[in-house]
């Protein structure tokens, strides 16, 4: 639910900017690629390096400023924040909501990963963590190496021999 | 940890957060300004210094990503504790950096544990192990290495959690071979502890007695609480017959006494008939009972076995699978059957018969041809399939859900006393602790 204001920036997640109600008070984010994201503190909260720097009053009115995080990336994270945010209670709600959030390319996984981790979003963490476990857990060798980008290091000689010594894992 | 102190400094700095460190926890960018003292503060933050962040940060990026793969490691390993430990195995053979990450001790305590076979005796070798897919090297050292070759030979006589109750000599030959005594053993940390001999003192003079042929030792040990295990010995007389039972636990690494609160006529069928469930141990009767005990020895209870048994003469087997108790027979004097029966309801002591199968048609063979005895050995802790063996060549996993067969076994082995392992890495609290 993102409305454009008059100088172009968008909101996200309503909410009316006030100085008087703590509460409903909007900070705003910077994306990597330069967009801005107006965010209520309550969900904000939710990342605890933001958290962080609300609690020492280091967020000032120019906002936050996430040079890790790239705006389709970003607004995703918010997307969550806000929905676990508005009814922390209705857990069959969240749950449904959560499946369908990870339900992702694995490179966009990743990237709402490296996110969570650098905003330190604890529950992120753990949905997306537990979603690539189960889904990685019967890949074989080949699909992990290809599912991260890793080169195979091992000479085949190396490889054989830990194959060898795991054989049980591999049946 | 920078000092505290200094205008707008302390702990958390008034920084944009900085490249993600190693371990996953965010840390602050050291090399950003402060925020200098009101009034007044310059913009913030400059953008010279958030293109420099931003150049650290894909250096950072690319040497990270060389090692591990896309992804950092503080999420890597996250993502590893969760996965299965055959699975971790597995990925030891990615590349070096995931064959450290893997092999790493403290990932392999977190990450979760199944089935990996089972350990039995071979009348030659002793102590053995089968996988569970029945093929391939062991995954687990039967030898026990870490025992140095100390003993002749070591038998598994039950198992609990990961922790195995075993039976060793020092010399297995000739008049030696009489002399054996008791260890509890985790294969998987090489934890070894030999039971003591039970000396207690006598209840009614108080003067100390020593139990040297207790023969049914009982191990309870809970994997989710790791740090201590502790074994039922009944003290029972040539009839079976027991007033006091004697609890060794490994955090006081003493044997005590407590009253038996049962009812003196409870004679225990013996080991392996004994299930742990929710810190509460099991114990079959030959009366039709089951009898229970917390890991304390505080808490005495006693609840009816299934009373639609199809063979009355023989006792009822239990096992813990899903969280409750199961109990099963076979009717080997009959036409084979297997009747497998668990308990829903715990309060109620309420059975339901879940599954009846016929044995001989599992082993492919012909009911009126069958002579075979078969044993249901154990049931699998995490879904509904049972292993049984004909004691004579062949063993098999029976998947209730499905009627689905697998071969453990095709060899002459001796399944009859297969325990199940569920490897455990965390280590029980040990002297100096």
């Amino acid at each position: 639910m993102a409305a454009t204001t008059a100088d172009g920036s968008k909101v996200v997640g309503g909410g009316e900017k006030s100085n008087v109600d703590e509460e409903s008070k909007m900070i705003t984010l910077f994306s990597s690629d330069g967009e801005r994201f107006e965010v209520t503190q309550e969900a904000a909260a939710m990342s605890q390096t933001i958290h962080h720097m609300m609690e020492d009053g280091c967020v000032d009115d120019e906002g936050v400023h996430l040079p890790n995080v790239g705006s389709s990336i970003l607004a995703m994270v918010i997307e969550y924040c806000n929905r676990h945010v508005a009814s922390p209670d209705e857990k069959e709600d969240i749950r449904s909501f959560d499946a369908g959030f990870v339900n992702v390319e694995h490179h966009t996984l990743f990237d709402i990963i490296r996110a969570a981790n650098y905003l330190d979003v604890k529950e992120l963490m753990d949905l997306c963590c537990q979603t690539v476990a189960d889904s990685i857990k019967s890949k074989s060798v080949e699909e992990i190496r290809e599912l991260f980008g890793i080169v195979n290091d091992f000479t085949p000689e190396e490889e054989a021999e830990i194959r060898k010594e795991n054989q049980w894992a591999f049946e | 940890m920078p000092p505290g102190g200094g205008a707008g400094g302390g702990e958390h700095g008034c920084t944009v957060p900085g490249h993600p460190p190693a371990t996953g926890r965010l840390g602050r960018a050291e090399d950003a300004p402060p925020h200098p003292p009101p009034p007044p503060p310059p913009p913030f933050p400059a953008t010279d210094v958030s293109l420099e962040m931003k150049k650290k940060q894909k250096q950072e990026d690319e040497q990270e990503q060389q090692p591990l793969g896309s992804l950092p490691e503080g999420p890597l390993v996250d993502i590893l504790s969760r996965v299965p430990y055959k699975s971790l195995c597995r990925f030891k053979c990615v590349s070096k950096p995931w064959l450290a990450l893997c092999s790493d001790p403290k990932l392999r305590k977190r990450c979760p544990q199944t089935l990996s076979g089972f350990f039995f005796n071979k009348s030659k070798c002793g102590l053995s192990f089968r996988n569970l897919s029945g093929k391939g090297a062991p995954m687990v050292d039967p030898s026990l290495p870490f025992l140095g070759g100390k003993y002749e030979r070591v038998e598994v006589e039950q198992s609990c959690g990961g922790l195995l109750l075993c039976k060793y000599w020092e010399s297995y030959k000739g008049r030696n071979k009489k002399k054996y005594g008791y260890a509890v053993c985790n294969p998987a940390t090489g934890q070894w502890k030999v039971l003591t001999l039970i000396v207690l003192p006598d209840p009614v003079d108080g003067v100390p007695v020593i139990y040297d042929d207790i023969d049914d030792f009982f191990l309870a040990f809970d994997a989710a609480n790791p740090s201590r295990f502790v074994v039922f010995a009944p003290l029972s007389n040539s009839f079976g017959e027991f007033a006091q039972v004697a609890i060794f636990s490994s955090d006081t690494r003493r044997w005590t006494s407590v009253e038996n609160e049962w009812g003196y006529k409870n004679v225990l069928i013996g080991k392996p008939e004994c299930a742990l469930l929710n810190g509460t141990m099991h114990f079959g009767t030959h009366y039709g009972t089951i009898v229970t005990v917390d890991m304390e020895g505080k808490v005495w209870r006693e609840f009816d076995m299934p009373d639609d048994t199809p063979d009355k003469h023989n006792y009822t087997s239990i096992g813990q699978s899903q969280g409750c108790l199961y109990a099963w027979q076979i009717d080997n004097d009959n036409d084979c059957k297997l009747c497998v029966w668990v308990l829903q309801d715990y309060a109620t002591g309420k059975w339901t018969l879940k599954h009846t199968a016929n044995v001989s048609e599992i082993f492919g063979r012909q009911l009126d041809e069958d002579d075979h005895s078969y044993t249901l050995f154990a049931i699998h802790p995490d879904c509904n399939m049972v292993f049984i063996t004909d004691s004579e060549n062949m063993t098999l996993s029976y998947d209730m859900d499905n009627q689905k067969v697998s071969a453990i076994s095709t060899s002459r082995t001796e399944f009859v006393d297969g325990a199940l392992y569920v490897p455990c890495f965390a280590e029980w609290l040990a002297e100096g602790h």
